[in-house]
């Protein structure tokens, strides 16, 4: 949650102050600084914020009568008058949220708190319907998982056995793992490389071996960094393509720059393509509705990923 | 900064309207009884405008803000001594305090797993925030991204929980379906149901949904029960719309075959060969995702039988490729 820009309307301060004073309230005191990063709220509008709601209470507003609540030396406080403590029912949003990020961190084969996140979702059944039964993430295990997760913890440098399916070979490399993620149904490791001496990505089901060194260096600190694939990628190759209605798909699969949808029912699409290799393979899935109309040299590329496949049906 | 009333504050004639919509809030919620439109100008009637008119359309459009907010305002008319008077309450079962009893490994866990799970967006980390809990930094090394920011999944995801039937458009036609779960696959989420009109437990991918769902009220169908959600969608795309009634043997390259094995199962296996290769028997009836799995291989895969599946995907190749046989 990052502060937003420009003036709130009197729902957005509403909703903001019914989230945020309840909890402010089972804290009793909480800096500044700290409750406006945990609401994802600038330190202003907070300020601005606790303040009004301290002018708040009953009739006649006497000061017995406000709710109790003040700022001092970066510090807001509160006071035994409470007026706005309640909650309200969880939202359809924060009971999905809820639902998933439960379902979520279960799936995931390296969380430990699994015992203790089951029993608060016991206890919290009676939430409106933040059950994780009704949802379902492709979150899976995989061979070496646990020993990166470990190494990243550790921070011991590991190298690893990985295969590259551009060129279809496997090569050793060096690394120092960060963080490990998962998206798309896919695992990752981000890791210092020690052969191209730089930070890069590393699918988990494509390591084929893995040595441990008992090399250490204090394990990286900080969240991990999930990139953002594709269509931000500042190293691959800017592709245009047309698609046929039939092959929209590609569109609605992988992340695109720009999609323009043509007169003839076809789509024009800029996508970043990492390598010939994964841009040879869409191309085949998409058969001949799916063309190259640029980079130049781009352009055969379908129709020779397609004539490499048949040498190996003609081999025979 | 010390507390100070309002009412003492010399020469302010008005307040903002925020602080008039939470003074509003604070009346209804602190009274046990309904609050009666003349009693709430009695009491507060120097934060609205002059004029009946005037305090009457600021007063819905206060109530509007609070309801908006999620505020269950509740309207009735009374009886009694105040007969026919309108009166307003706040319903304290959906506003309430509450306390779950989250002992502090309980409420850990939670933060933990708002700390990993990414969802694009602040959904998971408000409920958390709800519960009493904080956002806390990930210290696990680990994060898995899932993201759900498709407006329409909390609402699906409500109608799953409290059985409520839900009609939308896909591929252009109405659908009326009883939905059991979503599903998150590879970047998409889908919507596991059973179709009313088709008879039939099927799947939709809500970013093709065509439109803002439509939902029933509450337990309008009976859920079967055990389902469990894995089970009901076809896992393997190659399965779909009757794809299981042939079958084809591919074989996989060693440095694919580890991932193929993984995906089909150790039973799909037919062969093991000398180089690390392996040949798998897949169903192909679904030609369209036979083809699609296949081609996502390259070259490292090649249909091995039946010659009539090997040659279609022959001539298909021929085809891209711009040959002839």
């Amino acid at each position: 949650m990052s502060p937003k820009r420009g003036p709130r309307s009197a729902t957005e301060r509403i909703t903001g102050l019914l989230e945020m004073v309840p909890w402010l309230m089972e804290r009793d005191e909480v800096p500044v600084a700290e409750m406006a990063r945990q609401f994802g709220i600038s330190e202003d509008d907070l300020i601005a914020d606790i303040e009004m709601a301290a002018m708040c209470g009953l009739p006649p507003y006497s000061p017995w009568e406000l709710t109790e609540m003040w700022i001092e030396d970066g510090v807001i406080h509160t006071g035994p008058n409470k007026h706005l403590e309640r909650r309200l029912r969880l939202s359809k949003q924060e009971a999905f949220g809820l639902a998933l990020l439960a379902r979520a961190a279960l799936e995931m084969p390296n969380f430990k708190a699994r015992g203790a996140l089951r029993s608060a979702l016991n206890k919290l059944e009676s939430v409106n319907s933040a059950s994780e039964e009704l949802v379902d993430v492709d979150v899976v295990d995989l061979p070496f998982l646990a020993e990166v997760t470990e190494a990243a913890r550790q921070g011991e440098r590991i190298l690893i056995r990985y295969w590259k399916p551009s060129d279809n070979s496997e090569t050793e490399r060096s690394v120092w793992v960060r963080g490990v993620f998962t998206d798309i149904g896919n695992w990752y490791m981000t890791a210092d490389d020690e052969k191209s001496r730089d930070l890069r990505h590393f699918r988990i089901d494509r390591i084929r071996g893995l040595t441990h060194t008992d090399e250490f260096r204090t394990p990286h600190s900080g969240a991990v960094d999930v990139p953002s694939w594709f269509a931000d990628s500042p190293s691959g190759t800017v592709v245009t393509i047309e698609a046929d209605a039939s092959a929209r798909w590609i569109a609605e699969t992988y992340p695109c720059r720009s999609v323009e949808d043509l007169a003839d029912g076809g789509t024009r699409i800029v996508l970043v393509a990492t390598s010939e290799h994964w841009l040879g393979r869409l191309l085949l899935r998409a058969g001949r509705s799916a063309r190259v109309t640029a980079p130049a040299h781009l352009v055969g590329l379908g129709r020779a990923t397609a004539g490499s496949v048949l040498d190996r049906y003609r081999a025979k | 900064m010390a507390p100070y009333s309002v009412a003492a504050m010399p020469g302010k004639k008005k307040i903002p309207s925020t602080e008039r919509i939470i003074n509003l809030l604070v009346l209804l919620t602190e009274s046990n009884v309904p609050v009666t439109y003349e009693r709430i100008m009695n009491d507060m009637g120097e934060q609205y405008p002059v004029g009946d008119e005037a305090r009457r359309i600021t007063f819905e459009r206060d109530k509007k803000v609070l309801r908006d907010a999620g505020v269950p305002i509740v309207k009735q008319v009374l009886g009694g001594n105040d007969a026919g008077k309108t009166a307003y309450s706040v319903d304290k079962s959906e506003y309430a305090l509450v306390d779950f009893g989250l002992n502090h490994d309980e409420m850990s866990a939670l933060q933990q797993a708002a700390a990993i799970v990414r969802m694009g967006t602040p959904w998971g980390g408000r409920a958390v925030l709800w519960l009493g809990g904080e956002i806390v930094d990930d210290h696990e090394h680990t994060a898995a991204r899932v993201v759900a920011d498709d407006a329409r999944l909390p609402a699906l995801h409500e109608a799953c929980a409290r059985r409520r039937t839900t009609a939308f458009s896909y591929h252009g036609r109405a659908r009326t379906v009883h939905p059991y779960g979503l599903m998150a696959r590879r970047g998409f989420w889908y919507l596991i149901c059973h179709d009313t009109e088709r008879a039939a437990v099927t799947r939709y991918r809500v970013d093709r949904i065509e439109d803002e769902p439509t939902f029933s009220g509450p337990d309008s169908f009976d859920r079967p029960a055990g389902i469990v959600l894995e089970d009901l969608f076809a896992r393997d795309a190659k399965l779909f719309d009757g794809g299981d009634d042939e079958h084809a043997i591919v074989r996989v390259e060693g440095r694919l075959a580890p991932g193929v094995v993984r995906e089909l199962g150790e039973e799909a296996v037919r062969a093991r060969l000398a180089d690390g290769s392996v040949e798998v028997r897949v169903p192909c009836g679904n030609r369209f995702a036979f083809r699609n799995w296949l081609f996502a291989m390259v070259d490292r895969a090649e249909v091995i039988a039946p010659e009539e599946v090997r040659a279609e995907i022959v001539a298909e190749l021929e085809s891209i490729a711009g040959v002839g046989p």
